[in-house]
Protein backbone atom coordinates (compact mmCIF):
# COMPACT_ATOMS: atom_id res chain seq x y z
CA UNK A 1 0.00 0.00 0.00
CA UNK A 2 1.39 3.52 -0.56
CA UNK A 3 0.57 6.41 1.47
CA UNK A 4 -2.56 7.17 -0.02
CA UNK A 5 -3.90 3.95 0.44
CA UNK A 6 -2.42 4.00 4.16
CA UNK A 7 -4.69 7.35 5.07
CA UNK A 8 -8.00 6.11 3.33
CA UNK A 9 -7.62 3.45 5.09
CA UNK A 10 -6.99 4.66 8.26
CA UNK A 11 -9.51 7.66 7.49
CA UNK A 12 -12.37 4.70 6.60
CA UNK A 13 -11.48 2.93 10.14
CA UNK A 14 -11.68 6.10 12.12
CA UNK A 15 -15.03 6.75 10.19
CA UNK A 16 -16.29 2.94 10.71
CA UNK A 17 -15.49 2.83 13.51
CA UNK A 18 -14.02 5.46 15.45
CA UNK A 19 -10.24 4.39 15.44
CA UNK A 20 -7.60 6.92 15.73
CA UNK A 21 -7.68 9.74 13.50
CA UNK A 22 -5.11 10.04 10.49
CA UNK A 23 -3.77 12.95 12.69
CA UNK A 24 -3.27 10.85 15.91
CA UNK A 25 -1.55 7.72 13.54
CA UNK A 26 0.64 10.25 11.91
CA UNK A 27 -0.29 10.41 8.60
CA UNK A 28 -1.69 13.68 8.84
CA UNK A 29 2.02 14.97 6.99
CA UNK A 30 0.84 13.40 3.65
CA UNK A 31 -2.19 15.73 3.05
CA UNK A 32 -0.22 18.77 2.66
CA UNK A 33 1.45 17.26 -0.14
CA UNK A 34 -1.41 14.93 -1.55
CA UNK A 35 -4.62 17.06 -2.51
CA UNK A 36 -6.80 14.32 -2.98
CA UNK A 37 -6.26 13.23 0.27
CA UNK A 38 -6.44 16.40 2.01
CA UNK A 39 -9.87 16.75 0.03
CA UNK A 40 -10.95 13.36 1.63
CA UNK A 41 -9.80 14.66 4.93
CA UNK A 42 -11.84 17.81 4.48
CA UNK A 43 -14.62 15.90 3.42
CA UNK A 44 -14.42 13.84 7.11
CA UNK A 45 -14.35 17.20 8.37
CA UNK A 46 -17.78 17.75 6.83
CA UNK A 47 -19.09 14.15 8.03
CA UNK A 48 -17.97 14.90 11.47
CA UNK A 49 -20.16 18.35 11.52
CA UNK A 50 -23.06 16.65 10.18
CA UNK A 51 -22.72 13.72 12.53
CA UNK A 52 -22.36 16.38 15.58
CA UNK A 53 -25.58 18.28 14.04
CA UNK A 54 -26.97 15.69 14.50
CA UNK A 55 -28.64 15.49 10.88
CA UNK A 56 -27.46 11.97 10.79
CA UNK A 57 -29.48 10.65 14.55
CA UNK A 58 -29.91 7.59 14.72
CA UNK A 59 -27.07 5.95 14.68
CA UNK A 60 -25.02 5.27 11.08
CA UNK A 61 -26.09 1.85 9.47
CA UNK A 62 -23.76 -0.36 7.81
CA UNK A 63 -22.35 1.10 5.24
CA UNK A 64 -23.52 4.60 5.14
CA UNK A 65 -20.59 5.95 5.97
CA UNK A 66 -18.46 4.06 2.58
CA UNK A 67 -21.61 5.95 0.28
CA UNK A 68 -21.21 9.09 1.77
CA UNK A 69 -17.48 9.40 0.77
CA UNK A 70 -18.47 7.85 -2.36
CA UNK A 71 -20.75 10.51 -3.09
CA UNK A 72 -18.63 12.76 -1.85
CA UNK A 73 -16.06 12.00 -4.31
CA UNK A 74 -18.45 12.13 -7.01
CA UNK A 75 -18.94 15.44 -5.71
CA UNK A 76 -15.30 16.17 -5.85
CA UNK A 77 -14.97 15.41 -9.47
CA UNK A 78 -18.34 17.61 -10.31
CA UNK A 79 -16.89 20.22 -8.38
CA UNK A 80 -13.05 20.36 -7.64
CA UNK A 81 -12.72 23.17 -5.22
CA UNK A 82 -9.65 22.37 -3.54
CA UNK A 83 -7.62 22.95 -7.26
CA UNK A 84 -9.76 25.97 -7.81
CA UNK A 85 -8.65 27.68 -4.66
CA UNK A 86 -5.44 26.86 -5.48
CA UNK A 87 -5.54 28.96 -8.81
CA UNK A 88 -5.72 31.94 -6.50
CA UNK A 89 -2.58 33.51 -7.06
CA UNK A 90 -0.63 34.44 -3.88
CA UNK A 91 -0.37 38.42 -3.22
CA UNK A 92 2.03 40.22 -3.83
CA UNK A 93 3.72 41.74 -1.30
CA UNK A 94 5.32 45.07 -1.82
CA UNK A 95 9.26 45.25 -1.69
CA UNK A 96 10.04 46.95 1.42
CA UNK A 97 6.73 46.72 3.21
CA UNK A 98 8.63 45.86 6.85
CA UNK A 99 10.84 48.95 6.59
CA UNK A 100 7.97 51.40 6.11
CA UNK A 101 5.93 49.57 8.82
CA UNK A 102 8.58 49.65 11.07
CA UNK A 103 9.08 53.67 10.59
CA UNK A 104 5.68 54.09 10.54
CA UNK A 105 4.97 52.32 13.86
CA UNK A 106 8.10 54.00 15.70
CA UNK A 107 6.66 57.16 14.62
CA UNK A 108 3.52 56.70 15.41
CA UNK A 109 4.58 55.39 19.28
CA UNK A 110 7.21 58.48 19.86
CA UNK A 111 4.57 60.92 18.68
CA UNK A 112 3.12 61.38 22.24
CA UNK A 113 6.49 62.47 23.34
CA UNK A 114 6.88 64.96 21.15
CA UNK A 115 3.29 66.22 21.61
CA UNK A 116 4.03 66.16 25.38
CA UNK A 117 6.91 68.39 25.54
CA UNK A 118 7.38 70.04 22.37
CA UNK A 119 10.97 69.12 22.11
CA UNK A 120 10.99 67.99 18.53
CA UNK A 121 15.06 68.75 18.44
CA UNK A 122 15.32 67.35 21.98
CA UNK A 123 17.05 63.81 22.91
CA UNK A 124 14.77 60.35 23.55
CA UNK A 125 13.33 59.64 19.98
CA UNK A 126 14.86 56.54 19.78
CA UNK A 127 15.40 53.44 21.89
CA UNK A 128 13.80 55.05 25.06
CA UNK A 129 10.99 56.00 23.51
CA UNK A 130 10.41 53.12 21.95
CA UNK A 131 10.42 51.02 25.22
CA UNK A 132 8.46 53.06 26.87
CA UNK A 133 5.37 51.82 27.55
CA UNK A 134 2.94 54.88 28.87
CA UNK A 135 2.49 58.57 28.07
CA UNK A 136 4.35 59.45 31.14
CA UNK A 137 7.05 57.07 30.59
CA UNK A 138 7.04 58.26 27.04
CA UNK A 139 7.19 62.20 28.70
CA UNK A 140 10.09 60.55 30.91
CA UNK A 141 12.05 59.29 28.20
CA UNK A 142 11.83 62.32 25.85
CA UNK A 143 13.35 64.74 28.26
CA UNK A 144 12.95 63.82 32.18
CA UNK A 145 14.84 67.15 33.57
CA UNK A 146 12.70 69.59 31.67
CA UNK A 147 9.43 68.34 30.72
CA UNK A 148 7.06 69.93 33.46
CA UNK A 149 9.26 73.26 33.72
CA UNK A 150 9.13 73.66 30.17
CA UNK A 151 5.71 73.51 29.82
CA UNK A 152 4.85 75.87 32.36
CA UNK A 153 7.57 78.44 31.68
CA UNK A 154 5.77 78.43 27.98
CA UNK A 155 2.80 78.79 29.29
CA UNK A 156 3.73 82.16 31.56
CA UNK A 157 5.62 83.32 28.86
CA UNK A 158 3.13 83.13 26.39
CA UNK A 159 0.60 84.41 28.73
CA UNK A 160 2.92 87.69 29.68
CA UNK A 161 3.91 88.43 26.10
CA UNK A 162 0.18 88.46 25.46
CA UNK A 163 -0.72 90.85 27.88
CA UNK A 164 2.49 93.53 27.13
CA UNK A 165 1.25 92.91 23.22
CA UNK A 166 -2.29 94.51 24.41
CA UNK A 167 -1.06 96.93 26.73
CA UNK A 168 1.26 98.55 24.32
CA UNK A 169 -1.28 98.75 21.93
CA UNK A 170 -3.87 100.09 23.84
CA UNK A 171 -1.05 102.58 24.93
CA UNK A 172 0.40 103.64 21.60
CA UNK A 173 -3.22 103.51 19.93
CA UNK A 174 -4.48 106.63 22.57
CA UNK A 175 -1.22 108.12 22.00
CA UNK A 176 -1.51 108.57 18.56
CA UNK A 177 -4.93 109.17 17.50
CA UNK A 178 -6.80 110.74 20.58
CA UNK A 179 -10.68 109.23 20.65
CA UNK A 180 -13.28 111.21 19.88
CA UNK A 181 -15.75 111.57 22.86
CA UNK A 182 -19.18 109.82 21.45
CA UNK A 183 -21.52 112.76 21.97
CA UNK A 184 -19.66 114.56 19.59
CA UNK A 185 -19.49 112.18 17.14
CA UNK A 186 -22.87 113.16 15.63
CA UNK A 187 -22.19 116.70 15.02
CA UNK A 188 -19.39 116.41 13.01
CA UNK A 189 -22.21 116.23 10.12
CA UNK A 190 -23.25 119.82 11.43
CA UNK A 191 -20.91 121.78 12.29
CA UNK A 192 -21.61 125.30 13.48
CA UNK A 193 -21.28 128.66 11.08
CA UNK A 194 -18.57 130.27 13.56
CA UNK A 195 -16.74 127.04 13.88
CA UNK A 196 -16.36 126.86 10.15
CA UNK A 197 -15.78 130.91 9.80
CA UNK A 198 -13.33 130.10 12.55
CA UNK A 199 -11.64 127.15 10.79
CA UNK A 200 -11.42 129.07 7.94
CA UNK A 201 -9.65 131.74 9.29
CA UNK A 202 -6.96 129.42 10.86
CA UNK A 203 -6.44 128.42 7.08
CA UNK A 204 -5.99 131.69 5.56
CA UNK A 205 -3.63 132.60 8.48
CA UNK A 206 -1.24 129.38 7.94
CA UNK A 207 -1.80 128.66 11.46
CA UNK A 208 -2.25 125.35 10.61
CA UNK A 209 1.60 125.58 9.39
CA UNK A 210 2.61 127.57 12.44
CA UNK A 211 3.59 130.57 10.47
CA UNK A 212 1.86 133.12 12.46
CA UNK A 213 2.59 134.30 15.89
CA UNK A 214 -1.02 136.48 17.14
CA UNK A 215 -4.24 134.87 16.72
CA UNK A 216 -7.54 135.93 17.70
CA UNK A 217 -10.73 133.87 17.56
CA UNK A 218 -14.17 134.70 17.81
CA UNK A 219 -15.23 131.87 20.77
CA UNK A 220 -18.30 133.34 22.09
CA UNK A 221 -20.54 131.37 19.94
CA UNK A 222 -18.70 127.81 19.89
CA UNK A 223 -20.35 125.61 21.56
CA UNK A 224 -18.28 122.58 23.00
CA UNK A 225 -18.36 120.73 20.14
CA UNK A 226 -16.13 123.61 18.08
CA UNK A 227 -13.76 124.27 20.78
CA UNK A 228 -13.09 120.50 20.76
CA UNK A 229 -12.56 120.71 17.01
CA UNK A 230 -10.68 123.70 17.34
CA UNK A 231 -8.29 122.25 19.93
CA UNK A 232 -7.50 119.44 17.58
CA UNK A 233 -6.81 121.87 15.07
CA UNK A 234 -4.20 123.72 17.97
CA UNK A 235 -2.18 120.73 18.61
CA UNK A 236 -1.46 120.81 14.82
CA UNK A 237 0.37 125.02 15.13
CA UNK A 238 1.85 125.68 18.03
CA UNK A 239 1.64 129.43 17.32
CA UNK A 240 -2.27 128.91 18.18
CA UNK A 241 -1.78 127.03 21.56
CA UNK A 242 -0.93 129.82 23.91
CA UNK A 243 -3.98 131.95 22.92
CA UNK A 244 -6.08 129.49 22.15
CA UNK A 245 -5.63 128.68 25.94
CA UNK A 246 -5.67 132.27 26.99
CA UNK A 247 -9.27 132.01 25.14
CA UNK A 248 -10.44 129.23 26.58
CA UNK A 249 -9.44 129.81 30.74
CA UNK A 250 -11.09 133.44 30.21
CA UNK A 251 -14.36 131.37 28.81
CA UNK A 252 -14.01 129.06 31.38
CA UNK B 1 -4.72 21.37 4.65
CA UNK B 2 -7.61 21.51 6.98
CA UNK B 3 -6.79 22.19 10.90
CA UNK B 4 -5.01 18.87 11.04
CA UNK B 5 -2.14 19.81 10.91
CA UNK B 6 0.76 22.72 11.11
CA UNK B 7 3.99 22.76 10.02
CA UNK B 8 5.20 24.84 13.50
CA UNK B 9 2.55 23.68 15.71
CA UNK B 10 5.01 23.44 18.71
CA UNK B 11 5.13 25.99 21.50
CA UNK B 12 9.34 25.31 20.70
CA UNK B 13 9.04 26.19 16.90
CA UNK B 14 6.97 29.74 17.13
CA UNK B 15 9.95 31.78 16.70
CA UNK B 16 7.06 35.10 17.06
CA UNK B 17 6.41 34.11 20.48
CA UNK B 18 10.22 33.69 21.28
CA UNK B 19 10.97 37.38 20.06
CA UNK B 20 7.76 38.90 21.60
CA UNK B 21 9.37 37.62 24.95
CA UNK B 22 12.59 38.50 23.93
CA UNK B 23 11.17 42.03 23.11
CA UNK B 24 9.57 42.64 26.56
CA UNK B 25 12.71 41.70 28.02
CA UNK B 26 14.37 44.80 26.35
CA UNK B 27 15.39 43.10 23.07
CA UNK B 28 14.08 46.10 20.76
CA UNK B 29 15.97 44.18 18.03
CA UNK B 30 13.75 41.34 18.53
CA UNK B 31 10.76 43.45 17.78
CA UNK B 32 12.34 44.73 13.84
CA UNK B 33 12.73 41.02 13.76
CA UNK B 34 8.94 40.42 13.89
CA UNK B 35 7.86 43.05 11.83
CA UNK B 36 10.26 41.55 9.42
CA UNK B 37 9.03 38.09 9.64
CA UNK B 38 5.62 38.87 9.80
CA UNK B 39 4.64 42.40 7.92
CA UNK B 40 4.23 40.56 4.23
CA UNK B 41 2.14 37.56 5.59
CA UNK B 42 -0.49 39.29 7.47
CA UNK B 43 -0.32 42.02 4.08
CA UNK B 44 -0.83 39.14 1.97
CA UNK B 45 -3.49 38.21 4.83
CA UNK B 46 -5.25 41.53 4.47
CA UNK B 47 -5.16 41.29 0.78
CA UNK B 48 -6.99 38.10 0.23
CA UNK B 49 -9.43 39.15 2.94
CA UNK B 50 -9.90 42.91 1.63
CA UNK B 51 -8.94 42.61 -2.03
CA UNK B 52 -6.64 45.30 -3.51
CA UNK B 53 -8.10 48.27 -1.34
CA UNK B 54 -5.31 51.01 -1.08
CA UNK B 55 -5.09 50.77 2.62
CA UNK B 56 -3.98 47.94 3.13
CA UNK B 57 -0.24 48.89 4.09
CA UNK B 58 -1.70 50.86 6.56
CA UNK B 59 -3.59 48.60 8.22
CA UNK B 60 -0.28 46.30 8.34
CA UNK B 61 1.50 49.40 10.37
CA UNK B 62 -2.01 49.37 12.20
CA UNK B 63 -1.57 45.82 13.34
CA UNK B 64 1.84 46.19 14.25
CA UNK B 65 1.08 49.02 16.75
CA UNK B 66 -1.14 47.55 18.46
CA UNK B 67 1.23 44.35 18.90
CA UNK B 68 3.09 47.49 20.68
CA UNK B 69 0.37 48.39 22.40
CA UNK B 70 -0.61 44.67 23.66
CA UNK B 71 2.89 43.93 24.48
CA UNK B 72 2.79 43.26 28.50
CA UNK B 73 -0.50 41.78 27.59
CA UNK B 74 0.71 38.89 25.22
CA UNK B 75 0.21 35.86 26.19
CA UNK B 76 2.71 33.05 25.21
CA UNK B 77 0.56 30.40 25.18
CA UNK B 78 -1.00 31.04 22.09
CA UNK B 79 1.05 31.31 18.84
CA UNK B 80 2.33 34.32 17.76
CA UNK B 81 0.61 33.78 14.58
CA UNK B 82 -2.88 33.37 15.95
CA UNK B 83 -2.52 36.97 17.90
CA UNK B 84 -1.07 38.61 15.26
CA UNK B 85 -4.04 37.36 12.43
CA UNK B 86 -6.85 38.13 15.39
CA UNK B 87 -5.79 41.32 15.97
CA UNK B 88 -5.43 41.72 11.85
CA UNK B 89 -8.86 40.02 11.31
CA UNK B 90 -10.29 42.52 13.53
CA UNK B 91 -9.19 45.05 11.76
CA UNK B 92 -9.89 44.03 8.70
CA UNK B 93 -13.16 43.25 9.49
CA UNK B 94 -13.91 46.80 11.07
CA UNK B 95 -12.46 48.16 7.79
CA UNK B 96 -14.84 46.11 5.75
CA UNK B 97 -17.79 47.30 7.38
CA UNK B 98 -16.66 50.77 6.66
CA UNK B 99 -16.65 49.73 2.97
CA UNK B 100 -19.67 47.91 3.05
CA UNK B 101 -21.19 51.31 4.44
CA UNK B 102 -20.01 52.73 1.35
CA UNK B 103 -21.68 50.13 -1.13
CA UNK B 104 -24.72 51.10 -2.65
CA UNK B 105 -25.51 47.95 -3.84
CA UNK B 106 -24.70 45.28 -1.33
CA UNK B 107 -25.60 41.54 0.13
CA UNK B 108 -27.01 43.53 3.36
CA UNK B 109 -30.31 43.12 1.60
CA UNK B 110 -30.37 40.06 3.57
CA UNK B 111 -30.53 41.21 7.20
CA UNK B 112 -29.85 37.85 8.42
CA UNK B 113 -25.99 38.27 8.59
CA UNK B 114 -23.84 35.51 7.35
CA UNK B 115 -26.37 32.89 8.04
CA UNK B 116 -29.10 31.75 5.71
CA UNK B 117 -32.27 33.21 5.09
CA UNK B 118 -35.22 32.65 7.19
CA UNK B 119 -36.91 30.39 5.11
CA UNK B 120 -34.27 28.06 5.77
CA UNK B 121 -32.39 28.16 1.49
CA UNK B 122 -28.76 29.19 1.53
CA UNK B 123 -28.00 32.67 0.58
CA UNK B 124 -28.84 33.25 -2.70
CA UNK B 125 -26.18 35.34 -5.14
CA UNK B 126 -27.68 39.17 -5.94
CA UNK B 127 -24.50 41.03 -6.13
CA UNK B 128 -24.36 42.34 -9.35
CA UNK B 129 -20.63 42.54 -8.89
CA UNK B 130 -20.32 39.31 -8.06
CA UNK B 131 -19.09 35.92 -10.14
CA UNK B 132 -21.61 35.75 -13.04
CA UNK B 133 -22.23 32.66 -15.38
CA UNK B 134 -21.65 32.33 -19.35
CA UNK B 135 -19.40 34.12 -21.29
CA UNK B 136 -18.54 36.92 -18.25
CA UNK B 137 -16.69 33.14 -16.78
CA UNK B 138 -15.28 32.36 -20.05
CA UNK B 139 -13.83 35.40 -20.28
CA UNK B 140 -12.17 36.07 -16.87
CA UNK B 141 -9.34 34.40 -15.48
CA UNK B 142 -10.37 31.62 -13.04
CA UNK B 143 -7.94 32.78 -10.42
CA UNK B 144 -9.61 36.01 -10.60
CA UNK B 145 -12.89 34.36 -10.26
CA UNK B 146 -12.25 32.71 -7.78
CA UNK B 147 -10.96 35.04 -5.68
CA UNK B 148 -14.18 37.11 -6.52
CA UNK B 149 -15.95 34.85 -5.20
CA UNK B 150 -14.13 34.65 -1.65
CA UNK B 151 -14.21 38.19 -1.33
CA UNK B 152 -18.51 37.85 -1.46
CA UNK B 153 -18.63 35.29 1.37
CA UNK B 154 -19.42 36.72 4.68
CA UNK B 155 -16.38 38.18 6.82
CA UNK B 156 -15.76 35.45 9.18
CA UNK B 157 -16.59 32.40 6.49
CA UNK B 158 -13.66 34.17 4.52
CA UNK B 159 -11.51 34.78 6.93
CA UNK B 160 -12.37 31.25 8.19
CA UNK B 161 -11.57 29.88 4.87
CA UNK B 162 -8.65 32.02 3.75
CA UNK B 163 -6.84 31.04 7.24
CA UNK B 164 -7.20 26.97 6.30
CA UNK B 165 -6.37 26.99 3.08
CA UNK B 166 -4.06 29.46 2.36
CA UNK B 167 -2.57 30.45 5.91
CA UNK B 168 -2.81 26.52 7.06
CA UNK B 169 -3.86 27.25 10.45
CA UNK B 170 -5.45 24.58 12.64
CA UNK B 171 -9.22 25.01 13.16
CA UNK B 172 -8.24 25.36 16.89
CA UNK B 173 -6.51 28.24 16.15
CA UNK B 174 -9.17 29.77 13.49
CA UNK B 175 -11.21 29.36 16.39
CA UNK B 176 -9.41 31.77 18.52
CA UNK B 177 -8.99 34.65 15.57
CA UNK B 178 -12.63 34.24 15.05
CA UNK B 179 -13.06 34.44 18.76
CA UNK B 180 -15.70 31.29 18.14
CA UNK B 181 -15.31 27.19 18.66
CA UNK B 182 -13.78 25.14 16.66
CA UNK B 183 -17.39 23.51 15.83
CA UNK B 184 -18.20 26.83 14.50
CA UNK B 185 -15.04 27.41 12.53
CA UNK B 186 -15.88 23.94 10.66
CA UNK B 187 -19.19 24.84 10.19
CA UNK B 188 -18.36 28.88 8.56
CA UNK B 189 -15.81 26.73 6.11
CA UNK B 190 -18.48 24.32 5.05
CA UNK B 191 -20.72 26.73 4.29
CA UNK B 192 -17.95 28.78 2.99
CA UNK B 193 -17.25 26.12 0.87
CA UNK B 194 -20.73 25.49 -0.65
CA UNK B 195 -21.65 29.02 -1.21
CA UNK B 196 -18.31 28.77 -3.52
CA UNK B 197 -19.57 25.82 -5.01
CA UNK B 198 -22.45 27.20 -6.16
CA UNK B 199 -21.51 30.69 -7.24
CA UNK B 200 -18.47 28.91 -9.43
CA UNK B 201 -20.85 26.31 -10.68
CA UNK B 202 -21.13 27.58 -14.60
CA UNK B 203 -16.67 27.93 -14.13
CA UNK B 204 -16.42 24.15 -12.89
CA UNK B 205 -19.18 22.62 -14.90
CA UNK B 206 -17.72 24.23 -18.16
CA UNK B 207 -14.14 23.29 -17.14
CA UNK B 208 -14.65 20.02 -16.06
CA UNK B 209 -18.47 18.29 -16.96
Amino acid sequence: MNLCDNFRAALAAHLESGTGTPRELGLDGHVATCAECRFALENEEVLELWLQQGELAGGVPAGFVARILAALESERDLFPLGPLLGTVPAPNVPVGLAQRVLEGVRSRVSAPAVAATGDFDGPGFDRPIFRARSRAALVAAANPAVVGGFRRRTFVLAAVALFLGILTTVVVTRGIAPTVPVELEAALDDPSDELLANLDMLEDWELLAGTEDDVYLVVGALDEFDLWLLELAAAQSDALVPEFETTARERG
Amino acid sequence: MTGTDHPTSTAAADEGADLMLRWRAGDERAFERIVELHAGPVYALLTRFLGDTPNREDLVQEVFLRVVRARDRYAPSARFSTFLYTIAFNLAANERARAELRRTASLDAWAGGEGDAPDGRGRELVDPNGVRPDSELARADAGELVRSAIAELPAQQRMALILARYEELPYSEIAVVLGSSEKAVKSLIHRARESLRARLAPLLEEDYA
